[in-house]
């Protein structure tokens, strides 16, 4: 895990987009609105960041502030619901045309889709490997020992789930 | 700690990740398993599967030039906003229209022969006893359905808005650029943007004087247009309270409420149930 106490803003950049992207898309599960995810965490950090006192904490401030922005779109979406049609097109939401994923990166996104939707946020943190279980339960605001249930639980699903999806793959091949 | 705890403890750790290790909890766990045979079979072969699903999930690439996107973004960024700051510091000139001349406009004898029939024509034209100037712009029908002079006002200015008639005294899509830009004319700046516009693109603001009252607008647009009207909570008398208030005119839904010393008017196109949907 990366030391971001002395990190420059481009530093960041390149140490987190990655991480915040996958997390990202595993969230909207779209390509674009993920880009987009990422880019509007790191304007609210180039905006807000010099308020952040204890900047050992950038990290674990990243992956909330883009589970924030991507909860209040949600929300901003779901009143949207039967509103303007332009502005639900807008909106996206939609699985896209597996472009740019490799077939392990697709077997790992396909096995967390189907995993129950209260452990996919979790996992998708755990997986990304950049949080400790104790940054993750601060990152999706909850109790640690939720993250710990949670994460155990998912783990399960997960796991049974990505056994079959690989043996289905090899099956096919 | 027994097995099965140890076995909870131990889904949270990664393979390979030095900072799990340190974890005491997890720490803990590891040394229970090194005397437990069964425990570190069972542990070494979630590690397996766990590994290989994050190495999986880790080739999720992101598109190649967003870090360069991002980064040319917040440049770009950076520099607007440097630019904007200087604009909000220089004082604005007043522009003299084309084709006029230097010469001052009191010197020129054609505008008082001007003055005088306008003002002759204002004596004879204007009836006695009238009402005064905004309020000849009124909904008579909205009169009668206790919508608030002030509110009927702000229709009209809508409509002037919409019609574009009235163009902004500042154009910009940063509500924050408008906000101190109002506050530094004098003028009523929302100190907070409520909900329905706090993440929105704004798109200009102007001031109105209602009977001597100053009011902003800031115009936003979120899918349709939406408007703020900020007043001074002083001026408004007991006509607003924090409880809000809906009112609907000239195809315009309006919800009023006191938020601190201002009040906040937001306004969309549209019925009642427009609004609601949107507020």
């Amino acid at each position: 895990m990366t030391d971001t106490s002395n990190l420059s803003f481009d530093e960041i950049v390149s140490a987190f987009y990655q991480p915040l992207y996958r997390f990202g898309y595993s969230l909207a599960k779209n390509e674009h609105e993920a880009g987009d995810l990422a880019q509007q965490t790191f304007f609210i950090y180039a905006e807000k960041g010099s308020s952040l006192r204890d900047k050992s904490k950038v990290k674990s401030w990243l992956f909330t502030t883009l589970y924030r922005e991507f909860l209040r779109r949600k929300r901003k979406n779901d009143r949207m619901d039967n509103y303007e049609p332009e502005m639900l097109e807008a909106a996206g939401g939609t699985v896209e045309p597996h472009i740019r994923r490799s077939m392990d990166a697709n077997l790992a996104v396909e096995a967390l889709e189907e995993v129950d939707e209260v452990y996919r946020e979790p996992l998708s943190l755990f997986y990304l490997k950049d949080l400790s279980y104790k940054e993750i339960a601060e990152v999706l605001d909850v109790p640690i020992g939720t993250i710990m249930s949670r994460l155990s639980r998912g783990k399960a699903q997960l796991r049974d789930i990505f056994k079959r999806k690989e043996a289905e793959t090899a099956d096919t091949n | 700690m027994e097995r099965d705890e140890a076995k909870a403890i131990l889904e949270l750790c990664r393979p390979g990740n030095a900072e799990d290790l340190k974890d005491p909890m997890i720490a803990e766990a590891i040394e229970l398993m090194e005397s437990d045979t069964e425990l570190k079979a069972w542990f070494n072969e979630q590690q397996l599967i766990d590994d290989r699903i994050g190495d999986c999930y880790c080739e999720l690439e992101p598109p190649a030039e967003l870090k360069t996107s991002i980064l040319v973004g917040m440049r770009a960024h950076a520099q607007n906003t440097e630019e904007a700051v200087k604009e909000l510091e220089e004082p604005v000139p007043f522009t003299t229209p084309s084709g006029s001349t230097s010469q001052s406009w009191w010197r020129n004898p054609w505008i008082g022969v001007a003055a005088v029939f306008a003002l002759l024509f204002f004596i004879t034209a204007v009836p006695r006893g009238g009402q005064d100037t905004q309020l000849a712009n009124i909904d008579t029908a909205a009169l009668q359905a206790d919508v608030p002079a002030m509110i009927q006002f702000l229709a009209g200015e809508i409509d002037a808005v919409t019609s574009r008639k009235r163009s902004f005294a500042k154009k910009s899509s940063q509500p924050a650029a408008l906000q101190a830009y109002l506050a530094s004319a004098g003028s009523p700046s929302p100190a907070t943007l409520p909900a329905p516009v706090e993440d929105s693109r704004s798109l200009g603001c102007f001031t109105l004087d209602f009977d001597g009252v100053k009011m902003s607008m800031i115009c936003f647009k979120e899918g349709k247009l939406v408007h703020l009207t900020t007043v001074c909570i002083t001026d408004c008398g007991d006509l607003f309270s924090e409880e809000p208030a809906i009112y609907e005119i000239r195809d315009q839904a309006f919800k009023a409420w006191v938020e601190g010393d201002q009040v906040q008017i937001i306004s969309v196109k549209g019925s009642k149930e427009e609004l609601s949907k949107f507020i």
